[in-house]
């Protein structure tokens, strides 16, 4: 009775604590920027990404950290404004706060941070790129560019701030200036499937289509799931008059854009309930289906992170673990679904495919028996 | 001295720097509509009502139309909506309730409208797009309305957007396509507040998770009624998709009219007519249906007009935030191409989430300008860190001589929560006119400053207006090519366009300073042509068809 007592209590606290940390994160979601502290005013003139961190922000930027890469950006965002309470305009946590909100599609307010660290901290204007990117997401292209040049005049060996301005320059109309900038970055860094695409849509735009077919070539072999590609690749080969090879590319586009649009959606949720067990293993179906190595290893990533799974998740992580060929994880994963949802017929289904995938027939042969018994 | 100049300098600045409409509260009052209520919590509730401008009473000059809406608690208590109503223009531009005999009977919830002389008559009539049945009213020689029941204007469920009268299959009786949204069902659609979030918020449902609904295609017997055709015309694409805008055009130029389809969320459709009788889906295939990224967007409005001169139609469509409006240029027979950002609009765009659109040249200058109706559907947008908001700037973009625009407010005033749009020369002054419509609340007259600006008197202009002896009297489809000094430029006779609305049977041109056009050429629906040289400038002609 003392027992069950004292477990009530646990759970009374759990629930409080989830409830305030719920409030917090709306809190901290409704905040805005510009209200920000300034009495760190001039403070931080001198600070450096090296200096030793204060006694007083570190545990929050720590707990920042750990939610960071949880991928759940509202926490991120508690910890970083108890940080600022502490210590005003502490750069680094200005600049987590920045990314935090970028990473939450929030761009607007990260450019205001972003603005703001730069004012903190004006000689750390090559750490900056994210604020380019923000303009660049608000359609402000001109002031992207400028930022994105005033990156590379301090880090100009950035293949990703020459890919940003290529892009920059090319929704402005400047196909030819896109190129030389889109070129640079791909000198710096050949297999940025990203910036290929888009060097093939510079010069499909100033009419070299076949140079173009060349491009795409290659981002399409870096990067067969994005759809992008596909649907540039069948504009050039209809301007080439090959239509046969266009339709089929449309085909290809068509069937990789509406996994992406469900993916966009789908990420999008976890964006805001970074927890939610039924996106998640949506997306690793998703991604399974667009054959997508990078994004399947980081949604499973955070499914293994997640416990308890439901059925469903653990049988989509382990077909994951078992596309990507991680035989251990698999092997984890496989144990744990035996183990939790014996009595399941779903379980035991997804067990006979693993383990014929393996090749290990006597143990498929087994699952199959348990699965028809149920 | 120093002082006087600097003072006229200001002066300069303040005038060029004024918007090209000015809103005249004198020239329609008190006419407010209706759209459920104003928290949003449900989609029907979003969209807002229609407007058209077209000479109904024959007088000559363009009435108005606004379609109403309604509320759930009505829809839900079984009653109808509020009305749709015809406002009659005295000729300055200043309009009143039409007399009695113009009344249309209320329906469930008006959506859109659609104008063109079903009946050959040489009148023109009026179909309104409702959640629930649509309605066809027939004018009766431009002394009032009468309803003509048909079978097939759908169930109490559909909901139509858009519409736009064409004469697909070329036998001069004009046909009709109807855009639909989806299926809204009372009761069986979540309110906000429910699983549906929207960055963070909680925001209404739909449409994804929602029915989409097949677009129609009415094929006109001749005899003023009409019957589904959307299955043997083969307008049924392998999904439905969430249609709110719907534009005729011959795009490729081979006589017959297609059809483009702006839908939400999903890629847009641009329907080739085959000549036969059949439509094929090539939104994809000639660069209609995505953006530049190859992302499907979520289409509202559609503007047409020939921006380079090239004879063919370009593209303009309004879209969500955080999409940019899409500009499609056409590049011949090879389709088009989405050029958003290299013309200025599609950064600007990113964080309007627009509706009612046109592509006219407003200024007179011989250029086209185009301009977009903004508004959010939730007003959650005005919560944090949405990077939009629910009231927004109207943007007029000013067409510039390297092919780019400037973008400019529309007119002066607070940001608006507006929807749909029409263009006319409502006041006769040579110059095009905007009729708006605030979700919830006035519809707004908008008067164009071309030519009562300091600088605008010696602005030309021409507008044509043409008659077919076939029973499509006004040549709807029909593609006339102005000539002048300064270039050439093609327009259509059509009166869909926008968002939810319908624009009069005529053509405009813009001249600048040229004193008269070298020719007009106009390839008529039926394959005939016209030619009309040394043409002067600031006025309206009629042309009428030649004999075979």
């Amino acid at each position: 009775m003392r027992r069950a007592l004292a477990a009530c209590a646990v759970l009374a606290l759990a629930l409080a604590s989830a409830a305030q940390t719920s409030a917090e994160r709306a809190a901290a979601l409704s905040f805005d920027p510009s209200r920000l502290s300034r009495a760190g005013e001039g403070r931080w003139r001198e600070w450096k990404p090296t200096d030793q961190l204060p006694d007083s922000v570190h545990d929050a930027l720590a707990l920042a950290l750990t939610a960071y890469r949880e991928s759940d950006y509202a926490a991120a965002l508690v910890h970083l404004h108890a940080a600022l309470a502490r210590e005003p305009d502490f750069p680094a946590a200005l600049y987590q706060l920045g990314v935090a909100h970028f990473r939450l599609r929030r761009y607007g307010d990260a450019a205001a941070v972003f603005e703001r660290f730069l004012a903190v901290a004006p000689g750390e204007l090559g750490a900056t790129q994210a604020l380019a990117h923000c303009y660049y997401s608000l359609g402000d292209y001109a002031r992207a560019q400028a930022h994105y040049e005033r990156v590379l005049a301090l880090a100009p060996t950035s293949a990703e701030a020459w890919r940003g301005l290529g892009l920059a320059l090319l929704r402005q109309g400047d196909p030819s200036g896109a190129l030389a900038r889109l070129e640079r970055a791909l000198e710096l860094k050949p297999d940025h499937a990203d910036a290929l695409a888009w060097r093939a849509q510079a010069l499909f735009e100033l009419g070299r289509s076949e140079q173009a077919l060349a491009a795409l070539g290659r981002a399409i072999e870096l990067g067969p799931h994005e759809p992008r590609p596909w649907f540039l690749l069948a504009q050039v080969q209809s301007e080439l008059g090959r239509e046969d090879e266009a339709e089929r590319s449309r085909t290809r586009f068509r069937e990789l854009s509406a996994i992406e649009q469900e993916v966009r959606a789908q990420e999008g949720l976890l964006l805001h309930d970074p927890r939610a067990v039924e996106p998640l293993a949506r997306l690793l179906k998703l991604h399974r289906a667009a054959r997508n190595p990078e994004g399947l290893g980081e949604v499973l990533a955070r499914a293994v992170r997640l416990a308890p799974r439901t059925l469903e998740l653990q049988c989509e992580s382990l077909e994951a673990a078992d596309a990507l060929g991680r035989r251990e994880l698999g092997a984890q994963l496989a144990a744990e679904l035996e183990q939790r949802f014996a009595t399941s017929r779903a379980a035991w289904e997804a067990l006979e495919r693993h383990f014929a995938a393996l090749g290990d027939s006597s143990a498929a042969e087994r699952a199959r028996a348990s699965a028809a018994r149920l | 001295m120093a002082l006087a100049s600097l003072c006229l300098a200001s002066l300069c600045l303040a005038s060029a720097q004024s918007p090209q409409f000015a809103l005249d509260p004198t020239a329609l009052v008190g006419v407010h509509t209706t759209c459920g209520a104003r928290d949003k919590r449900f989609i029907l509730e979003v969209n807002g009502g229609g407007l058209a401008l077209a000479d109904f009473d024959g007088d000559g000059d363009l009435d108005l139309v606004v379609v109403d809406g309604s509320t759930l608690e009505r829809a839900a208590r079984g009653e109808p909506g509020f009305p749709t109503r015809l406002f009659l223009n005295d000729g300055s531009g200043h309009f009143a309730a039409a007399p009695a005999a113009w009344a249309i009977a209320p329906s469930r919830w008006g959506m859109g409208c659609a104008v063109g002389d079903v009946d050959g008559d040489g009148w023109l009539d009026l179909y309104v797009t409702h959640w629930g049945r649509d309605q066809l009213v027939r004018n009766r020689d431009g002394k009032g309305f009468e309803p003509r029941e048909l079978a097939c204007l759908g169930d109490e469920r559909r909901w139509g957007t858009s519409a736009a009268f064409l004469d697909f299959d070329r036998d001069g009786a004009l046909d009709l396509a109807v855009a639909n949204y989806l299926t809204f069902e009372l009761g069986k659609v979540p309110p906000s507040g429910g699983d549906c979030r929207w960055k963070g918020h909680d925001v209404m449902c739909g449409p994804q998770g929602l029915a989409a609904e097949h677009d129609w295609l009415l094929r006109n017997t001749g005899e003023g009624t009409f019957v589904d055709a959307t299955a043997t015309a083969k307008l049924t694409p392998a999904s439905a998709a969430f249609a709110l805008g719907c534009v005729t055009l011959d795009y490729d130029r081979d006589g017959d009219a297609d059809l483009y389809v702006a839908n939400d969320s999903t890629p847009n459709f641009l329907w080739d007519n085959q000549g036969d009788g059949t439509f094929r889906e090539v939104g994809l295939q000639r660069g209609v249906s995505h953006d530049m990224n190859g992302k499907e967007q979520a289409g509202m409005g559609i503007a047409v007009g020939d921006l380079n001169g090239d004879g063919r139609a370009d593209l303009l469509v309004t879209n969500f935030s955080g999409e940019n409006n899409a500009l499609y240029l056409s590049r011949g027979a090879r389709g088009f191409v989405e050029r958003s950002g290299p013309a200025g609009i599609g950064g600007p765009s990113l964080t309007r989430l627009g509706w009612g659109t046109g592509l006219h040249d407003f200024d007179l200058d011989g250029r086209l300008d185009a301009f977009a109706l903004n508004g959010h559907v939730y007003p959650q947008a005005d919560e944090p860190g949405t990077d939009t908001s629910y009231a927004q700037p109207a943007d007029f973009y000013r067409g510039l001589p390297d092919g780019r625009f400037a973008v400019e407010p529309l007119f002066e005033g607070a940001p608006r929560v507006l929807r749909a749009s029409t263009v006319g020369d409502i006041d006769g002054d040579g110059d095009l006119d905007l009729v708006v419509l605030e979700l919830d609340g006035p519809v707004l007259v908008l008067r164009n400053r071309a030519r009562t600006a300091a600088d605008g008197a010696g602005a030309r202009w021409l507008r044509v207006e043409l008659r077919s002896k076939s029973r499509n009297r006004f040549a709807l489809g029909a593609q006339v090519t102005a000539v002048w000094s300064a270039g050439q430029r093609t327009a259509e006779v059509r009166t869909s366009g926008g968002f939810q609305s319908s624009v009069p049977p005529e053509v405009h041109f813009g001249l600048g300073s040229a004193e008269q056009l070298e020719r007009i050429e106009v390839r008529w629906p039926s394959g005939r042509t016209s030619v009309l040289e040394h043409v002067l400038g600031n006025r309206l002609v009629r042309i009428e068809e030649p004999d075979a």
